[in-house]
């Protein structure tokens, strides 16, 4: 955690509204992915990061820790736990009710057919993380996706990194399992072998 | 000898996703990276699970259409002053200096002697001492003492005449001073029943022990004690639910 950081944090701890803000827009954008990649659907994203920040407001003078960034992981993945374990059995009618859009931003020296070939990969990896257990697919999104090492993904979810290895490993081979019975939906570059 | 080579390639796919993040000692990265070159099925492994981790680190990042920032504070949880095992231990703790109290208090073990001969006994009866061996009744008040048994206003009596303020009916003994101005102390309900008989009975009575003055305002206060923490320990088992239990 950098010292402006510390600095929003322990404003924060004493009310002030306006540094909690710039941490919210400094990690909302991760939180939001996070909670993206852990519940499938938009709405529910959002809902959850929101609650995310909201909880992490009331429960900010009780960190802590020395990263505000594994502090709201943890927040948001509780949250997407709770709302995952509270909706099990209803699930989604339709696969077009997850991943109906994710709004990547095309980047200017993408064409627009690469554009679509992304989008396309992103909505079958995303489709097939949600095939995962809970906890793999927190793991995987913590380390692949969102960059964290593997102590920070210890802290953020509360296990050991003994726990993060075994999660990690297993969860990819499953993820490379599903994915090779997809093969022809794969991109040639990343047609996987085996 | 297939059965060995099988379980050096589970352990050796084991090390891919280790291998894959660089968290493998020089050695085992070493012996991974051998097997590899000698085993086609562990590298064609190695391969797909590489290709599947770059994949997702290609993974395009999803925006939100909203801001989350929050427009107006929340009302924040109430500051507890103390953490929840602190909490439980000085509920353990009134607990169990309650109850030892009272056992205390039950078998007679916080309790004194000095309630035979004191004048008011602890059930408030009047303690009134054993008769003297030569039949003279010895009051446990003395004639400056005025106090109240039942209700009713005893007053010793004084020393030049035989009084008492308890009237006959009402069954307890009138007392007199030793000094024997009056036959009629003593007097009973029956006037004709002997002294030792008399007393026998509220003597036996009378003697037992007596807790200790300060022993129910320290049960008292630690049984409220227990009460107000238990009281605090269940509001703040509600409060607990926390993202972050």
């Amino acid at each position: 955690m950098t010292s402006y950081e510390d600095e929003l944090v322990q404003l924060s701890k004493k009310g002030d509204l306006e540094s909690f803000n710039q941490l919210v827009e400094k990690y909302q954008v991760q939180v939001y992915n996070l909670t993206f990649r852990m519940l499938g659907t938009p709405q529910d994203a959002e809902d959850v990061t929101q609650e995310a920040f909201i909880l992490a407001w009331k429960a900010i003078r009780s960190f802590r820790g020395d990263n505000f960034r594994a502090w709201i992981f943890r927040i948001a993945s509780n949250a997407c736990t709770d709302l995952l374990r509270s909706k099990k059995g209803h699930k989604a009618e339709s696969m077009d009710d997850i991943f109906p859009e994710s709004n990547p931003l095309p980047s200017s020296a993408e064409s627009p057919e690469d554009c679509a070939l992304r989008e396309e990969l992103s909505q079958l990896i995303s489709r097939n993380l949600l095939f995962l257990s809970e906890e793999q697919r927190l793991v995987i999104t913590l380390a692949d996706l969102q960059g964290l090492s593997y102590e920070e993904i210890a802290q953020s979810a509360n296990i050991s990194i003994g726990t993060v290895k075994s999660r990690l490993s297993r969860g990819r081979a499953n993820l490379r399992d599903l994915l090779l019975k997809q093969m022809e939906l794969l991109p040639p570059e990343f047609r996987l072998n085996k | 000898m297939f059965g060995r080579q099988r379980s050096v390639c589970h352990r050796i796919k084991g090390q891919f996703s280790l291998y894959l993040d660089d968290r493998l000692n020089p050695i085992e990265r070493d012996t991974v990276r051998y097997h590899t070159e000698v085993c086609d099925d562990c590298r064609r492994d190695l391969e797909s699970l590489e290709s599947t981790v770059r994949l997702l680190h290609r993974m395009p990042v999803a925006f939100s259409p909203r801001y989350f920032t929050l427009v107006e504070a929340p009302r924040r949880q109430a500051r507890i002053p103390f953490d929840i095992p602190r909490l439980r231990m000085a509920t353990a703790t009134a607990v169990i200096v309650l109850a030892v109290m009272l056992a205390g208090d039950l078998t007679g073990f916080l309790h004194t002697e000095a309630g035979s001969a004191t004048g008011i006994a602890n059930n408030g009866e009047l303690a009134i001492a054993a008769p003297p061996e030569t039949g003279v009744i010895t009051p446990a008040i003395t004639p400056t003492d005025t106090t109240t048994v039942e209700g009713i206003l005893i007053e010793a009596p004084k020393a030049d005449g035989p009084s008492s303020a308890i009237p006959e009916s009402t069954g307890i003994a009138s007392l007199q001073t030793p000094d024997g101005a009056g036959n009629e102390g003593a007097s009973a309900t029956d006037r004709n029943e002997a002294p030792q008989s008399m007393f026998a009975q509220p003597v036996q009575e009378l003697t037992h022990e007596k807790a200790y003055p300060w022993l129910r305002p320290i049960e008292i206060t630690f049984a409220a004690l227990v009460f107000i923490l238990g009281g605090l320990n269940l509001l703040v088992r509600r409060r607990k639910w926390h993202p972050l239990s």
